[in-house]
Formats: C-alpha cells, sequence, structure tokens
C-alpha cells in the first residue's frame, strides 16, 4: 500500500506586494518537505524568515502564490474551510478572549466542531492540560504560562490531527516551557504532526524529529539534528574520556591514522579526547582497541555532536557570506 | 506596513485551483460569531454607552424637550408658522427636527458596531484565532454584519415607539377630534422606522466591516467612519431646510430604494473586498 504523506509540500511560493515602496517581498520562496504521522517537525529560522506564512499558507488562510501543497492528500487550495476541523492552530498570541473564563472560550470554539458532548470534552482536555482548577478563572486573570496552556488546550479541544504551534514557547519563564513541551511530546505520542515554528533553538532540538532551517523564505537545510551535524561539518566527533591523560606519542600516532581528521584535547580535562573520525561507526572500535592495547583505562566513549545553535549559527554565517558575495558580483 | 498578495499568473492550473468545493451554509456557526460579538461589545463600555445614550437621547430626550416646549407656548407656535398647533408639531417639530435627528439612531450605532467588527477582534488579537475555524467566509463576516445590523435596528424600533408613546403623551391634548396621531399617524414615519433604517443600517455596516477589516483597531476604524457619517449628517440638514423629503411617505421610499439599490452594490463589492487573507495582511 502506498503511504501518502499527511502534508506534503511542493515549491511553494507566497510572494506579497508591498504596495508602499513597490516592491515584492517573497515571504515563502519555492520551500518543499513532507510530513508523516507521529512526526514533530521544526520550522526554525530568525524574525521574517517566512515560518509564520508558510504556516499560515498551509492552514488555507493565505493561498499560495505558486507551487502545491497537500493536506490529508487533497490540495489546499481546493479542499474549503472545513478542512479546518482536523488541523489545530495555536497562533503567537495566546489567542483566547481575555474576558471570557478558559471554560467559556472553549466552550466557544468548541462549538464549531462537531463534538459529541462537548462539556465532557472540555473537562477531558483540562485535565490533560492540568487546567482543571482554573476553567472558571478569566483567561485575563491567568499567569503567561496558564493562558498558554488554556490557548493549547482550545487548538486540541477537537482533537485535531495536525497541529501547528506557532512560537509556543515565547515569552514564557523556563517552567512554563518545559510544562508546554511536555504536552507537545505527548501529542506525539497520539500519531499527530506537530508543526512547531520558532526561534527557539534549544526548544526545537529538545522536541522535534526534523528541522528544517530557514531563512529569507528558503529552506537552508533539513533533516534530523545528526544529519545536519553530519552534512554541514561533514566529519563526525568521538569523546573518549580516559582516567589518565593520553602520552604524547600516542596522540601523535593517534594523529597519523588515514581516517582521523582532527585531534583535540581539552586543556582544563587532560583526560578528555576529542577525535573527528570520517566514520564514527566504522572506526570507533579501531580507536578503542588502540587505546585499550596501549594500557590506557577507558571511562567513557560517546558521539559528540554539534548543537543545534552551532548548526544554524554556521548555516547563517555560510548564506551571509553567499549574500555579500552575490551583491558585490551585482556590483561588478 | 500593509502587504497585498501578489496576483499569481492565471494559467489553466491557477485557474482550475480558484475553483474551491462549495460548503454548505451553517446558520449555526452565524449565530455562534454574533453572540459571541455582541458579548464582546458588551464589555467596550465606549460602544456599551454610546449604545444607551443616543437611544435615549435622541428618543426620550428630544421629544420631551419639543412636546414640552410646544404644549407650553402653543400661541409662539401658531404666530411663528400660520398653522395650527397640530399641524405645526407635525410639520415642524416633528418633521424639522425629531425625524431627521432619529435616522442618527441607525446611521450612528451600526457603525459604532461595525468598527468593533473585525477591528475590535485585532485588538483583542483573537482574529487569528477566529480565522482558523473550520467556517466559510460567507459565515463569519454575514456573523460579523448581522451583529451590527440588529441591534441598531432593534435600537430604532424601540426608539421609534418610545419617540411616539412620548410624544402622544407629552403633546396629545393639542390633537383635534378625528386627527391621526403624533408619529404613529404619519405613514412616512413608519417607512423611515422600519424600511429606511434598517436599509441605512445594513449600507453603514458593510462600509463598517470593510473599514474594520482594514484597520488595526477600533480607534483608527471609528476615525475613518467619522469622516463617513458626514454625508448622512449633510441629509439630515437637508431633511430640516426640507421637510418634504422626510415628510413624502414615498421620498422615503424612493430613498430606501436607492440606499437599497447600494446594499446591492456593495453585497457584491464585499465579497470581494472582505476576506481572511485581507485580514491577515493587517495583523
Amino acid at each position: 500500500m502506498k503511504i501518502t504523506a499527511l502534508v506534503d509540500v511542493k515549491n511553494l511560493t507566497k510572494v506579497f506586494l508591498d504596495k508602499k515602496n513597490k516592491r515584492e517581498i517573497r515571504a515563502v520562496d519555492g520551500i518543499s518537505f513532507k510530513l508523516n504521522a507521529g512526526e514533530i517537525f521544526g520550522f526554525l529560522g530568525p524574525n521574517g524568515a517566512g515560518k509564520t506564512t508558510t504556516i499560515r499558507v498551509l492552514a488555507g488562510l493565505l493561498p499560495p502564490t505558486s507551487g502545491y501543497a497537500s493536506i490529508f492528500g487533497q490540495d489546499i487550495e481546493k479542499v474549503g474551510d472545513r478542512v479546518r476541523k482536523h488541523i489545530g492552530f495555536l497562533t503567537e498570541n495566546h489567542g483566547n478572549y481575555e474576558n471570557l473564563t478558559v471554560y467559556e472560550n472553549l466552550h466557544f470554539f468548541g462549538s464549531f466542531y462537531d463534538i459529541d458532548d462537548l462539556d465532557a470534552r472540555i473537562s477531558a482536555i483540562l485535565e490533560e492540560i492540568k487546567l482543571t482548577d482554573r476553567k472558571n478563572m478569566k483567561v485575563g486573570k491567568l499567569s503567561k504560562g496558564l493562558k498558554q496552556r488554556a490557548a493549547l488546550a482550545r487548538v486540541l479541544i477537537h482533537e485535531p490531527k495536525i497541529v501547528f504551534l506557532d512560537e509556543p514557547t515565547a515569552a514564557l519563564d523556563p517552567e512554563a516551557a518545559v510544562n508546554v513541551r511536555n504536552i507537545i511530546r505527548t501529542l506525539k505520542s497520539k500519531d499527530k504532526i506537530i508543526f512547531i515554528n520558532s526561534h527557539n533553538l534549544e526548544e526545537v532540538q529538545k522536541v522535534c524529529d526534523r528541522v528544517a532551517i530557514l531563512n529569507k523564505g528558503k529552506i537552508l537545510r533539513m533533516g534530523s539534528a545528526s544529519e545536519l551535524n553530519k552534512d554541514i561539518f561533514g566529519s563526525q566527533e568521538l569523546l573518549i574520556k580516559t582516567k589518565s591523560p593520553i602520552p604524547r606519542d600516542l596522540l601523535a600516532a593517534i594523529s597519523d591514522l588515514d581516517y582521523i581528521k582532527n585531534v583535540r584535547v581539552d586543556e582544563s580535562l587532560e583526560a578528555n579526547l576529542y577525535l573527528h573520525l570520517s566514520n564514527l561507526e566504522c572506526y570507533t572500535p579501531e580507536i578503542v582497541k588502540l587505546l585499550v592495547n596501549n594500557n590506557i583505562p577507558i571511562m567513557e566513549v560517546r558521539p559528540q555532536s554539534h548543537s543545534l545553535e552551532e548548526i544554524y549559527l554556521t548555516l547563517m554565517k555560510e548564506t551571509n557570506e553567499d549574500l555579500i558575495i552575490s551583491q558585490n558580483k551585482e556590483v561588478e | 506596513m500593509s502587504l497585498k498578495t501578489a496576483e499569481k499568473p492565471l494559467d489553466g492550473n491557477n485557474m482550475a485551483r480558484k475553483r474551491r468545493i462549495s460548503e454548505p451554509f451553517d446558520w449555526k456557526n452565524v449565530k455562534r460569531i454574533m453572540i459571541n460579538n455582541l458579548r464582546q461589545v458588551k464589555e467596550n463600555k465606549e460602544i456599551f454607552i454610546t449604545m444607551i445614550i443616543l437611544p435615549v437621547l435622541m428618543a426620550v430626550m428630544m421629544p420631551i424637550i419639543t412636546g414640552v416646549m410646544a404644549v407650553m407656548d402653543p400661541e409662539a407656535l401658531v404666530a411663528e408658522t400660520g398653522l395650527s398647533p397640530y399641524e405645526a408639531m407635525t410639520e415642524y417639530i416633528i418633521g424639522f427636527t425629531l425625524k431627521p435627528m432619529f435616522l442618527l439612531i441607525p446611521g450612528t450605532l451600526s457603525m459604532m458596531l461595525a468598527a468593533d467588527s473585525f477591528a475590535g477582534e485585532k485588538e483583542r488579537k483573537t482574529v487569528e484565532s477566529l480565522l482558523v475555524l473550520p467556517i466559510t467566509h460567507r459565515e463569519l463576516f454575514l456573523g460579523k454584519i448581522l451583529m451590527s445590523v440588529i441591534p441598531s435596528i432593534f435600537f430604532s424600533i424601540v426608539s421609534f415607539f418610545i419617540m411616539g408613546v412620548e410624544v402622544n403623551i407629552i403633546a396629545g391634548e393639542i390633537i383635534p377630534e378625528g386627527e391621526p396621531l403624533f408619529i404613529f399617524g404619519d405613514l412616512s414615519f413608519w417607512f423611515m422606522a422600519f424600511i429606511l433604517s434598517t436599509f441605512l443600517s445594513i449600507f453603514n455596516v458593510q462600509i463598517g466591516v470593510i473599514i474594520s477589516v482594514r484597520s488595526k483597531d477600533v480607534k483608527s476604524a471609528q476615525t475613518v467612519m467619522g469622516f463617513l457619517i458626514l454625508p448622512l449628517i449633510g441629509f439630515m440638514v437637508f431633511g430640516m431646510v426640507q421637510p418634504a423629503l422626510l415628510n413624502n411617505a414615498l421620498m422615503i421610499l424612493g430613498i430606501s430604494a436607492i440606499i437599497g439599490l447600494l446594499v446591492y452594490i456593495m453585497t457584491i463589492v464585499g465579497e470581494k473586498a472582505i476576506n481572511r487573507e485581507r485580514l491577515i495582511a493587517t495583523l
């Protein structure tokens, strides 16, 4: 049986006209990706990268200028407004009415979906989001973290198959952010697609299975954190912690090996050895064997990957350098 | 910065794409949008106070003042107009003053409410939560239009009856036997209260909602609408100096027909002018 991606985006482009300055803005520029059930996908990029525009197009709020996007195998431009019964959309602002209670908000928004017993569903979602005790409080009286949880309750009231979250933890304190991330993780176990827009690298690294790094409307790189690591930094780094410092002649011998690209010893902790290998899986046993044969007691061996922050900053630097070069060429 | 979506080239594919599946219209969605918005308007003190003060001023205070004036010194009225107290009251006080003033109720209320329709949602930062609901844009916009039109028509009709009862109680003594009651005996006033007010309310709301879609907040929407109410005031002044305009039932029907035509044109224009995309462009 052919498995169709629940979200399929091909060469999607969205162009706005800035009437004031008489120019076109390519908010989204030919992006393509596919998402499957049970996947948490992160869209990472600076402000103005096109993250929010992309989810607005996918949610059917903005028509694409060109390209194609489908949800549940149906073209988003043809499916009509009722398709949003299967979509949950958490906007950058919490989006609930502050003068209404949590219950009233859920009742109002929930009434637009075909929910058999709305009151029972409200109770269930409040229990799930741990907001039952604030049910009758006005949203305006809640803390930022609780407001965001109430917003999540609204987004999940109809048990959507696809959940778009636009900066879900922006402006939240660390504890509230952890709570929201935990809720997001529980959604993955329910086979939902979760699409997170964020410029919070730590958040994306912690919760997303795959990440697309977006800048100026284009996807610069896409993949899991380890795939991006390998893609951008080429070789992979291995950390070996030993009980005692490694003799210099042995270090020199390791450096001379063909598959070793770089050797680094942590100066503060002489027993921490960082090796850049062309293939981690292939050569890690050989290195370990070499150290053991030289009577070096090994405490720990683990692959050392670059953080998403390093990946992101490297990519942004590369993009900006490319831009400067192309601008210089245009000037010439 | 106001952004507009660039037109996509109209090739065969795009023409096909524009044909979205037609979805059944659901009145329940319209009702939900309407009730929720009325609830929000109730919380907006500025609008709520205007909704109360304007009809009270126009339908309660003005008839009292004019009615008392006529009853207290009927000779002065006769000397000034050369008509009987009853005729002077009917033509000058009701025709010149109360009728044009009455039009301010649907004219102003509808605009005040329409200003809040979308600009209010933007101010409350709830507009995107509404836009992602599984409702058609026709249901959403009709909900917003009815939310402004229904109270405006309701207050106009209630004001008409209050005005009529008041004037007849205060100045009833100058009605000669066999002559019709003030206001209630005037067919043109009935047409004004039920037909002209209705069309005027709908027309104002249509314009108001378009302005509200394009405004960032209620204040700026109201400022633009302030300018648009000037033609209405001009019409009122014209009605004051040319009472024949508002005292003639056929004339009222004619004016209603013209506004009705404008309502029809605005319905077609509005379908194109108000959509989700335009709303998002101003966020």
